[in-house]
């Protein structure tokens, strides 16, 4: 079969992952993502490319980076090192003789059987606590093709896989995943079109179509909101997001805090900082979302997924 | 006021003593008796068991035997901050317990499990007959004089013990504590009868022998309570003179008598011990600093669930840093004392799991019987023993980076053959191995020889609760019945890192570099040869479930553990003649006394420690379970102790959750052969905070070695290293 043959960009894969599904997981992170969050705090996973991060902080200008760059992407200009896009083959061979680990790699090709024969080294624990793989980045469903035969050859493996989706995919692609994913984790980071697309760059329209698709079909779905105050962590966010969930027979939610930015992750792609207004909400503001919550949706709301 | 009162009342005391304890605050009294008794007693032409026997009457007749009214068992010690005056004398005094010129006295260093079922048997009283009748007998057979007065040593020693019981009970009585007066009174004369005596026993034992009779670092296991005082317990209670909370009440002022006593500091980096930046830079040893491990869980020769499992796994309190409690699992262990011990490690408390399946079997491979492997105990910093009837006798092995540098290496960093293979540094590591151990062994049998019919005639504290002494006359370690020899198997995650980069960078790989060019590299410290560091640094770890560098460490310890096994067979009888047992603990060796090591191959620096017990190299964990799984690769067929430090980030374990993780995480991990687990439960955030504000964390411990440290207590170097080494998320 020739998907077995196709290869997945992944930046991390992250064992024993107890936040991201049941149980004791290991949770895979593709790169590649269509929502650009004003506070996300892993721009290594904008590009679907494998691409090179540079950490001046570690940086010696020992200069040795551009003497071995074949393509002369590189210069030492200023105190500093003028990296050169443009002429840039990603033949990574800076990077291979950068003696201090100011220079990485992001992201590394894996074909479906590297990945599937590092997850299923952890099967022992997955079994023993009803565990399994997380698919998660980036949006895992922009690599679906990888994701799917990676999911399917779990399966065979006696692995159940989950997937952490922001859902702004075709539905096509939704329908399919129905087949290959025990849990859903789709966050839905704000109800009105207009908020959605100033803190993600994207409209929600098929966001949330997507998520009545997935209700519809009956599949185990946790909502999640990442919650950010003064932005998306507001009574009328939370209560609308809430209805949307009664509407749709969805009871499973998990709030989440907004983390620290990782600005040094976005100086060494070079990437310009957002400066999102949100705060980090306090344990009460949490408290207080989720008895929001659960006044619409009634006793029968979890936290998490249902146990 | 009832038990459960006082015993509130002894926890809410030692909590606050741990907290407000004085870093160098000390046994001034005990040290200027030790002193005192010296300059009495310890004189040229004294034979040794009588001078170790009026120096040790002399401290127990004079020492202070305080009482407070919350007591339920008895046994204090005081304890002051010296004045400058008292620094300086007492500097001068350690002078001499670190040259150890004390002759032949208090030269005791523990470490041992006592004979506890014979202890409990006899009691105090019973030993001082049994010792009398044991001289009057060999009096009348016109015995050796050594053999006599060993025997005469060790009947003052009884003495001395019961004197200090006898005038703790003439101290409860002053104090109106009947109770404690009545029972003081019954140990003196009886042996115990009931649960309360028996904790108070073992209490009384294990105390006076730390404190007052032994030298530094006299760590003493009080053996499997549980399966110990298990038919005191239920004789009480069907008597209806216990209940189960009251019982629980005894645990708890037993947990506490145990760590109120307890100094401050790292023992095995304070003074002599340490070394370059490993320095505390004070001396902790003579304050009293030995761990007591009680035992608790695993297989018995008695039938049935023990109730006290359960009950002394509850009372364990998370903020105590003695006793470490050690729990024996077995596969078949009931699921509410399982989640019960592993909710204790989520609380990060001194809580050491061993894996019986492994532990037992492993004892019985050496040649010990199942009746008695099962009674497997462990003291110190990991080490086993058999409940009083075994003594450490011999150590081989070692840290294994440095055995595997020397088979690579000489002296000037030059290579000893020119190796064109992994497999040819294995054979020459091996037959190293195998002349060394043939060599040790030979001289091991000669000097078994002659045991019990031995008339050397020297006296320690802790033969007189060990097995055989009173029957033969002699010392211990010619009477126990199981004198093991430990096979050291140390570090074993460096010597895998420095394998698999040779086999990744010199034997193997698209790019290989001479095995002369890395020992240019190595002899340099790396200096010049950045590129090749890099590639060290950059080879298969240990740790990661990467099979390139776990296929080492197992075949690593593997070779070490199967040569010592063949060895432990007499050539000559072909018979299996040496109990050998493997053993991973590292102490802190890691850090204090191998770290004159040259470069290694996996990227080391000179100097840089090793890894530490089953730990991998600093900053190469990625993950519990990749670290569990490349752990229990190795083969653990001969292994009964060392440590598995794990450390974990507090929001991984929080919740009922987190407690499901932890359970499932640490099953398995069982299930699939891990011999040994002990946990910390701290975040990397919270220990570099307590590096700027200790003031701020008086109670936050750490696991190291076999044993839990208060972690602003211990020297910045060392702090650095916890940090690096081990959290996993």
């Amino acid at each position: 079969m020739e998907n077995e043959k196709c290869t997945g960009i992944i930046t991390q894969i992250q064992r024993c992952s107890v936040h991201d599904g049941p149980g004791i997981r290991s949770t895979v992170f593709l790169k590649g993502c269509n929502l650009r969050c004003i506070w996300c705090h892993n721009p290594e996973t904008y590009s679907g490319k494998i691409e090179l991060q540079h950490f001046a902080a570690k940086c010696t200008l020992c200069g040795r980076c551009v003497d071995a760059c074949p393509e002369h992407a590189r210069e030492i200009d200023g105190g500093g090192i003028i990296y050169k896009n443009e002429l840039c083959s990603h033949c990574f061979t800076c990077e291979r003789n950068c003696l201090n680990s100011a220079l990485q790699v992001c992201g590394k090709e894996y074909t479906v059987d590297e990945l599937c024969g590092i997850l299923v080294r952890d099967k022992k624990y997955y079994d023993k606590s009803g565990g399994g793989v997380t698919f998660s980045g980036g949006e895992p469903l922009l690599q679906h093709e990888y994701v799917f035969e990676c999911a399917r050859r779990l399966q065979e493996e006696g692995v159940s896989s989950a997937v952490e989706t922001a859902s702004n995919v075709p539905e096509s692609v939704i329908r399919e995943s129905v087949k290959h994913f025990s849990h859903f984790m789709c966050d839905i980071k704000a109800i009105d079109p207009t908020l959605h697309k100033s803190l993600t760059g994207v409209t929600n329209e098929r966001i949330l179509d997507n998520i009545r698709l997935l209700a519809s079909l009956g599949t185990n779905i946790l909502v999640r909101i990442p919650v950010a105050m003064g932005l998306n962590g507001t009574d009328e966010n939370i209560a609308a997001t809430a209805r949307f969930m009664k509407e749709n027979g969805l009871e499973q939610i998990e709030l989440l805090k907004l983390h620290d930015l990782s600005e040094h992750k976005y100086n060494s792609l070079g990437l310009p900082i957002t400066h999102p207004s949100g705060t980090e909400p306090t344990d009460s503001d949490i408290e207080r979302f989720y008895t929001i919550i659960k006044d619409i949706l009634g006793e029968r709301m979890t936290r998490g997924f249902k146990k | 006021m009832n038990k459960l009162e006082k015993s509130r009342l002894m926890l809410d005391e030692t909590v606050d003593t741990l907290r407000n304890k004085p870093l160098r605050s000390t046994y001034m009294e005990k040290l200027q008796l030790n002193k005192k008794a010296i300059d009495l007693y310890v004189k040229e032409g004294v034979p040794q068991p009588l001078r170790f026997g009026y120096a040790v009457s002399y401290m127990l007749e004079n020492c202070s035997v305080p009482v407070k009214e919350h007591d339920i068992l008895v046994g204090r010690f005081v304890e002051i901050l010296p004045n400058e005056e008292e620094e300086a004398w007492l500097d001068s005094f350690i002078g001499q317990w670190g040259a150890r010129n004390i002759t032949n006295f208090l030269y005791d260093m523990g470490h041992v499990t006592f004979y506890w079922e014979e202890a409990l048997q006899l009691g105090i009283s019973g030993y001082i007959k049994k010792c009398d009748a044991e001289f009057e007998k060999r009096l009348k057979e016109g015995a050796d004089m050594r053999n006599l007065m060993f025997l005469q040593g060790m009947g003052m020693i009884y003495r001395a013990y019961r004197r200090y019981i006898v005038r703790y009970a003439e101290a409860c009585e002053a104090a109106g504590m009947t109770e404690a007066a009545e029972m003081c009174r019954n140990l003196a004369d009886n042996p115990p009868s009931t649960f309360m005596e028996g904790m108070q026993f073992i209490l009384f034992i294990t105390s006076i022998f730390s404190i007052y009779t032994a030298h530094m670092n006299a760590t003493l296991c009080c053996g499997r309570v549980d399966d110990l005082l298990r038919p005191y317990y239920e004789k009480d209670i069907a008597e209806g003179r216990l209940t189960r909370e009251e019982a629980g009440a005894i645990i708890d002022d037993f947990n506490c008598k145990s760590a109120i006593i307890l100094g401050r500091g790292e023992h095995q980096m304070s003074g002599w011990t340490a070394s370059d930046g490993y320095d505390t830079g004070w001396y902790r040893n003579p304050m009293y600093d030995s761990p007591t491990y009680v035992i608790i869980g695993g297989y018995s020769n008695k039938e049935g669930r023990n109730p006290l499992t359960k009950l002394f796994l509850e009372r364990i309190h998370p903020r105590l840093e003695n006793p470490v409690y050690v729990y024996r699992r077995t596969k078949d262990c009931p699921d509410d004392e399982w989640t019960l011990a592993c909710d204790k490690l989520r609380q990060n408390s001194t809580l050491l799991i061993y894996n019986d399946e492994v532990v037992v079997n492993a004892f019985k491979q050496a040649g010990i019987p199942h009746e008695d492997a099962v009674n497997y105990t462990i003291h110190g910093c990991n080490w086993p023993d058999l409940g009083g009837k075994s003594l450490n006798i011999l150590e081989i092995g070692g840290p294994i980076p440095r055995r595997l540098y020397n088979t690579i290496f000489d002296l000037d960093g030059n290579l000893t053959q020119n190796f064109t293979s992994i497999d040819e540094i294995y054979k020459k590591y091996e037959d190293g191995f195998r002349a060394e151990v043939k060599t040790a062994f030979e001289k091991y049998r000669q000097s078994r020889k002659s045991d019990k019919g031995a008339v050397v005639g020297q006296v320690r504290s802790c033969d007189c609760f060990m097995e055989g002494t009173i029957d033969n006359a002699v010392d211990c370690g010619r009477t126990v019945s199981y004198k093991l020899v430990l096979n050291l198997l140390r570090h074993v995650g460096t010597a895998a890192d420095m394998m698999a980069s040779l086999e990744a960078n010199v034997f193997g790989g698209d790019d290989p570099i001479t095995l002369e060019k890395m020992a240019e590299a190595l002899r340099a410290d790396f200096v010049g040869y950045e590129d090749i560091l890099k590639r060290c640094k950059n080879a298969p770890k240990y740790g990661r479930d990467d099979d390139r560098a776990d296929r080492h460490a197992y075949r690593l310890m593997k070779i070490l553990s199967d040569v010592a096994a063949e060895e432990a067979v007499n050539p000559e009888t072909g018979e299996k003649d040496v109990y050998v047992v493997d053993v991973t603990i590292a102490d802190t060796n890691h850090l204090v006394c191998d770290k004159d090591i040259p470069a290694t191959p996996d990227g080391r620096h000179a100097n840089e420690e090793l890894s530490e017990n089953l730990a991998t190299t600093k900053g190469t964990t990625e993950s519990v379970t990749a670290l569990l799984n490349s752990v229990t690769k190795i083969d653990f067929g001969r292994c009964t102790a060392g440590a598995m430090n794990v450390r974990m980030p507090k929001n991984m374990v929080s919740g009922d959750e987190g407690l499901e993780t932890i359970k499932m995480l640490f099953e398995t991990y069982f299930e699939d052969g891990g011999m040994q687990l002990q946990l910390s439960v701290a975040d990397t955030a919270e220990l570099r905070d307590a590096q700027v504000n200790p003031e701020n964390y008086p109670d936050l411990m750490v696991r190291i070695t076999g044993y839990s440290a208060v972690f602003v207590d211990m020297c910045p170097k060392a702090q650095e290293e916890i940090i690096k080494r081990d959290e996993v998320s």
